[in-house]
């Protein structure tokens, strides 16, 4: 996201504590636990009164009013219960009733999507889906009437809280049983007939925070659970502690199906609170640390939704069910929807996506369901599958990531991946039926990285294929343009993560899907590519209290969302206030960290060197003051329900706290264990050293050539343990050439072999002639006649026997020819090449 | 050591000039006068032929003439009688040239063709230029022309391969010149052997300029990356090109890539005004004989933004600025200089910062000592002792004798002769 457009995006809120906040709204003493099942009849009532309103009908009402979704209950007849924004008989009156509950400007945000998505009354077994479908509709109505025009984000105080003060949840095991112990008392006895996953299916609804399963139950229970002023009671034993919470405010003030007496109920759950409150440890802070108030994930202000192009989308996936779920529900709000079932080896990331592990997996909808694509590709013959993907490896053959096919050769269209390219083959009047020959991107541009990446595949008849990876036209010439995909066949299943029939395995990520019944543009594309993906907030960090910072409401501000399973990112940190007459003037900031839980983590501290000021020049009441534009992962420690974060810096305003670093330990070299101090001669040196030895020149082309070709298996290193047989070998042939050289030039050979006459030499009887010299040679003159002396010129008098018994030396050449050998046995012995 | 050569070689003929012997021993003597507070009372006496022999043999790599042994035996002091050895061609054309070789390719093989940067270190030994400028000084080593190699080219190897080919002693061929004068890139530009063309060759080339900052710190302050991984430096400066979730674990990142890519990713950033650039016939080869180093001032190199939408909010770079994030944590240790900054543009600047370091003195004198005693500095040597203070003497030598890795041969020699 470009930092002009979130500047475009703020409207600041200066009334806190929104609808968003709102929650429980009116009458709710009755709510039904059975999932409506029928829907709605044809309307006949008054017309639409305006464009408005006709957009409202078109885009969400008709959507809503059914028996099966809103209109159940929230209708004109029975239960009538309000707002009656689903009745049936009256659009105009459903939309007036509508307008108090949902949000043009920032759709998600409406009260209707945050009260279904909180659990309430879901048609589908993920109340998030439900959100995110009803999100769907009320943006195209704002799309319709331009609202979107002006998407905002509301920025929303956060709760006051201390870093390192507040208690937090945790998911160990002492947690859990914390909970078993205190809450879980009321809630599995009196909860559990519906919140609970062993309910009965009429009466099964979520959160499972009763369920039998402990773990389930206390990351459901977790929402529900509000910490705020439970350290005075702790520390104090007085205080309000719970009183925010769900689970008491339900009883309390909802008189939310009570057991006995709601106020005594909620007394009773209130109790619970605070006990589990006192199980829980606080963190402890140095208070002398700068430090910004605390915030956790679930307490930003939501930052997604915005920008996307979604006209055209006929089915998209989110992948926000969350670990446990079997489903990945199509949100597209286009009836009917391609629900995906998911099978084999997969798990959900926190961050949203599905990913598919090795042992292959796979998530397909119904033929039923997937008829749609088919249905309304046919009617405009063009379309688009728009994907967030993360290959896990590089190094595949053919791994089918999205189909819509029929089996391993029978496909209307599927986006693959072989090694480092996309494939894009498609079933049209100029391919075959599974879609052959594929479009495929370049081996040599490595287009497929093995990291988060935007893919597009478009196709109508005139451009015919085309892939964009990370909002980039691969260009990729199309033979199959002109052609029609009217041939496509109805009966096939869209898939995810393989072939229908699992083969094609694909293994890593998909975070996003979404198909469209048109080509994207290529501005289009680049428009999707710049929303990203996955839920992102705005997390405003509290500095109003430092010293210094002399700014009503001001707030430092990270775009924030989870990254994956491990880490949050965090980037984009902004000075901010959310009163729009203050002007910041000219505050220090420096080294910057953010803490997590009480602790300020040693890795990802990206803010560190952050060295600047906040000016008035540099702010704006609508974009803030930008510090940095880089961004940081900061590891996921008990997962984004729970974790709390901070900010400390070393200088803000006029309050100032240095970190210190602890200084390392005065480096020491890393000495070796006792080592022999001699070792052989490498090659250069052997080369060399025969060279001296024997006056051979080393520019000498006979001796150049050899060299050449043994080099390589002559010693590259001195160590001695390091010796092979190679290396003997090696240098064996290169003392044969050496000293075939020798008796090649009669000039050197006289120097070596002074006074003997080899034409005349009589082998084995006159040895010593030349194993005396030879010997010399090998161990230094001094040495001969020594032990070490007398023993090497034993050998090499021996070989000449040997050598001579073996074919006789009668006549000059054999004669030369011992010599020659007999000098490498002396050339290439331990004597000359240990060193 | 068993071979007994300084009787035998009175019969062959040898290459060592006489006049140039003397004169390097009285430069001994003179030097030695100070290396000797540091050589330990073996070091104070003449050496015994055969402690002269084993000196000779492990700085030449071959054993020495009698004339030789007989001036080394003349020597007032053990580190003076060595200094005679290093007078040897071969100790430049084979042992500083198999020394620096490896440092020129990235899969630090011996076996390569000479070439600029290899020529260089020798050049720079041999002539006692400050060894500590290696990494910053506008300096190049060439055929004198009279081998018929012909001239310096900056786009091709010729002139060195040609010198290889025809087996041109380097120790007498070679003649100093600077980069700037034939290679078109600034004087300011240039930073000793880091913008040779073979270190440009091996590491410049394609890739995004990492390699430069690895194989540097490898081969001048032997320590490899993950020998100074420190997860805790600010990650602010790590380029968009390093996924931070690979394989979708982001603990990967955290845990080890953060460790290498916060230190190295902001010295890096010197380089990214250089590339080698070589013909579209060379794409896919492993070697690259023709092509050039490439210098754009001002403007950084597109391989420092390829791959950026791996990770958006990761670092844009927008110029050769460097900063040094490892003076502060664990690797403070490497010894960074407190007259330097920490911090510059680009590359000669960066290697005036690494050549100056603490960790580069030692690792010079540390390659030095296990080159000429056939080991690596231990725990108990043969005389029962540490080689630990050794190591610190030889860099006080080092320093003192004005960075000539030259007199660090000789000492180490030395202290490695034998008994």
């Amino acid at each position: 996201m470009k930092a002009t457009r979130i500047i475009g995006m703020f409207i600041l809120a200066t009334s806190l504590g929104l609808a968003a906040c709102g929650g429980g709204g009116a009458g709710n003493s009755a709510l039904p636990t059975v999932a409506p099942t029928s829907s709605a009849d044809a309307y006949t009532g008054p017309a639409p009164a305006t464009a408005d309103v006709q957009a409202f009908e078109v885009n969400l009402w008709n959507n809503i009013r059914g028996q099966n979704r809103c209109g159940q209950c929230h209708n004109a007849t029975t239960p009538a219960q309000m707002p009656n924004f689903a009745r049936s008989d009256n659009v105009n009156l459903a939309y007036a009733q509508a307008n108090t509950i949902v949000n043009l400007s920032q759709p998600s945000t409406s009260i209707m999507v945050v009260k279904v998505s909180g659990g309430h009354n879901c048609w589908l077994a993920d109340p998030s889906a439900c959100g995110q479908i009803l999100t769907t509709w009320i943006s195209n109505w704002a799309n319709a009437t331009g609202a979107s025009s002006a998407t905002q984000v509301q920025l929303v105080a956060p709760p006051v809280q201390n870093a390192g003060q507040s208690l937090n949840f945790s998911s160990t095991n002492a947690a859990q049983a914390a909970y078993a112990s205190t809450i879980y008392t009321l809630t599995s006895k009196y909860c559990v007939r519906c919140h609970s996953s062993t309910a009965s299916p009429a009466n099964a609804q979520t959160p499972y925070f009763a369920d039998p399963n402990i773990v389930t139950a206390y990351q459901a229970a977790i929402p529900k659970i509000d910490f705020t002023g439970c350290l005075p009671f702790v520390a104090s034993g007085a205080g309000a502690c719970g009183t925010s919470s769900r689970f008491y405010q339900r009883l309390f003030t909802d008189l939310h199906n009570c057991w006995d007496v709601c106020s005594t109920d909620a007394a009773l759950m209130l109790a619970q609170i605070q006990a589990y409150a006192k199980e829980a440890t606080p963190t402890n802070l140095d208070p002398a640390l700068v430090v910004s108030k605390a915030v956790t994930l679930t307490q930003g202000t939501v930052a997604s939704g915005a920008n996307r192009y979604d006209a055209d989308t006929i089915a998209k996936y989110l992948f926000s069910e969350g670990a446990g779920s079997t489903m990945a529900y199509d949100t597209s709000g286009v009836d009917p929807s391609a629900d995906l079932t998911l099978t084999g080896h997969y798990q959900f990331d926190g961050s949203w996506g599905v990913i598919f592990l090795a042992g292959g997996g796979k998530a397909q909808a119904t033929v039923q369901a997937s008829s749609k694509l088919n249905t309304l590709i046919q009617a405009t013959g063009e379309f688009s599958i728009e994907a967030w993907v993360a290959p896990a490896v590089v190094a595949t053959n053919l791994s089918d990531i999205v189909s819509y096919s029929g089996g391993d050769t029978l496909r209307n269209v599927t986006l693959a991946q072989t090694n480092q390219d996309y494939d894009f083959p498609l079933r049209s009047s100029n391919s075959d039926l599974n879609g052959m020959p594929r479009l495929q991107t370049p081996d040599a541009t490595m287009a497929l990285q093995a990291s988060l990446q935007h893919v597009v595949l478009t196709y109508d008849p005139v451009n015919g294929r085309q892939i964009f990876v990370n909002g980039v036209n691969q260009n990729i010439p199309d033979p199959q343009k002109g052609g029609t995909i009217s041939n496509w066949d109805s009966t096939f299943a869209l898939v995810l993560g393989s072939e229908v029939s699992g083969d094609n395995a694909f293994q890593g990520e998909i975070k996003f899907l979404a198909i469209h019944s048109r080509a994207l543009s290529a501005s289009q594309v680049l428009q999707n590519f710049n929303a990203g993906v996955g839920q992102r907030y705005y997390l405003l960090f509290n500095i109003s209290n430092v010293p210094g910072v002399n700014v009503s409401q001001a707030y430092l501000m990270f775009t924030v969302s989870q990254f994956d399973n491990y880490s949050y990112l965090f980037y984009k940190p902004t000075f901010i206030s959310l009163d729009s007459t203050a002007k910041p003037t000219n505050i220090p900031v420096s080294g910057m960290r953010i803490g997590i839980n009480g602790t300020i983590p040693l890795v990802g501290q990206a803010y560190i060197p952050l060295n600047t000021a906040i000016t008035a020049a540099n702010y704006s009441a609508t974009a803030g003051d930008i510090l940095s534009t880089v961004g940081t992962i900061i590891g996921l420690e008990n997962g984004p329900l729970t974790d709390q974060f901070f900010l400390q810096f070393d200088t803000l305003g006029t309050a100032h706290d240095v970190v210190v670093e602890a200084q390392p330990q005065p480096a020491t070299l890393a000495l070796g264990p006792p080592a022999a101090d001699f070792g052989v001669r490498t090659f250069a040196q052997v080369n060399s050293t025969f060279s001296q030895l024997t006056g051979v020149p080393t520019s000498n082309s006979s001796v150049v050539k050899t060299y050449q070709s043994v080099q390589q298996q002559l010693p590259a290193i001195n160590t001695l343990e390091a010796y092979s047989a190679a290396n003997q070998v090696g240098v064996a042939q290169l003392a044969v050439q050496y000293c075939n050289q020798v008796m090649l030039s009669p000039s050197l050979q006289a120097k070596i072999f002074a006074g003997v006459n080899f034409s005349s030499l009589s082998l084995p009887a006159s040895a010593s002639s030349i194993t005396g010299p030879l010997t010399a040679l090998a161990v230094g003159s001094a040495n001969v006649g020594t032990a070490q002396g007398t023993a090497v010129q034993t050998e090499l008098g021996n070989l000449v026997t040997n050598l001579c018994s073996t074919i006789p030396c009668n006549n000059s050449a054999r004669v030369s020819a011992v010599t020659v050998g007999t000098c490498a046995a002396a050339l290439g012995n331990a004597n000359v090449l240990i060193d | 050591m068993m071979h007994g050569m300084e009787n035998s070689m009175s019969d062959i003929n040898r290459r060592a000039a006489l006049p140039r012997l003397v004169k390097l021993a009285l430069a001994a003597t003179t030097c030695t006068g100070a290396l000797a507070l540091f050589g330990g009372s073996a070091n104070a006496q003449p050496p015994t032929t055969s402690q002269a022999t084993r000196m000779y043999n492990r700085i030449a790599g071959i054993p020495p003439s009698a004339a030789e042994l007989a001036s080394m035996l003349q020597a007032p002091n053990a580190t003076a009688a060595a200094l005679i050895a290093t007078n040897d061609a071969k100790f430049y054309n084979d042992t500083i040239r198999n020394m620096a070789a490896p440092w020129t390719n990235r899969a630090q093989s011996v076996f390569v063709p000479l070439n600029d940067y290899t020529a260089t270190v020798i050049g720079m030994v041999q002539h006692d230029i400050p060894f500590n400028t290696i990494l910053s000084a506008d300096i190049l080593f060439v055929g004198d022309g009279t081998s018929g190699e012909g001239a310096y080219s900056p786009d091709n190897n010729n002139m060195y391969q040609t010198l290889d080919d025809n087996n041109v002693d380097l120790s007498v061929h070679l003649k100093q010149t600077t980069q700037s004068s034939v290679t078109g890139i600034p004087t300011a530009a240039t930073a000793g052997v880091i913008t040779t063309r073979g270190a440009a060759s091996a590491f410049f080339v394609n890739g995004t300029n990492r390699a430069m900052f690895r194989f540097t710190m490898v081969n001048h302050l032997c320590n490899d990356l993950p020998t100074v991984m420190d997860t805790t430096r600010p990650p602010d400066r790590i380029r968009q090109d390093v996924t931070r979730s690979p394989g979708g674990v982001s603990t990967l990142f955290l845990t080890n890539c953060v460790g290498c890519h916060s230190g190295m990713d902001p010295m890096a950033q010197a380089f990214s005004y250089y590339n080698f650039s070589y013909p579209a016939s060379e794409v896919g080869a492993t070697a690259w004989p023709i092509g050039q180093i490439v210098y754009t001032a001002g403007q950084t190199q597109p391989k420092y933004h390829i791959n950026n939408t791996n990770f958006p909010q990761g670092f844009v770079t927008p110029d050769d600025s460097w900063n040094n994030r490892w003076r502060t944590g664990p690797n403070q240790v490497l010894g960074w200089s407190a007259s330097l900054p920490g911090s510059g543009s680009g590359a000669k600047s960066l290697g005036q910062e690494l050549e100056n370091s603490a960790a580069f003195n030692t690792c010079q004198v540390t390659r030095v000592f296990k080159t000429v005693c056939f080991r690596a500095p231990a725990t108990t040597n043969n005389n029962g002792t540490s080689d630990l203070n050794e190591i610190n003497t030889l860099v006080q030598t080092f320093q003192s004798s004005n960075y000539s890795l030259r007199q660090v041969f000789a000492a180490a020699a030395a202290y490695c002769m034998g008994n």
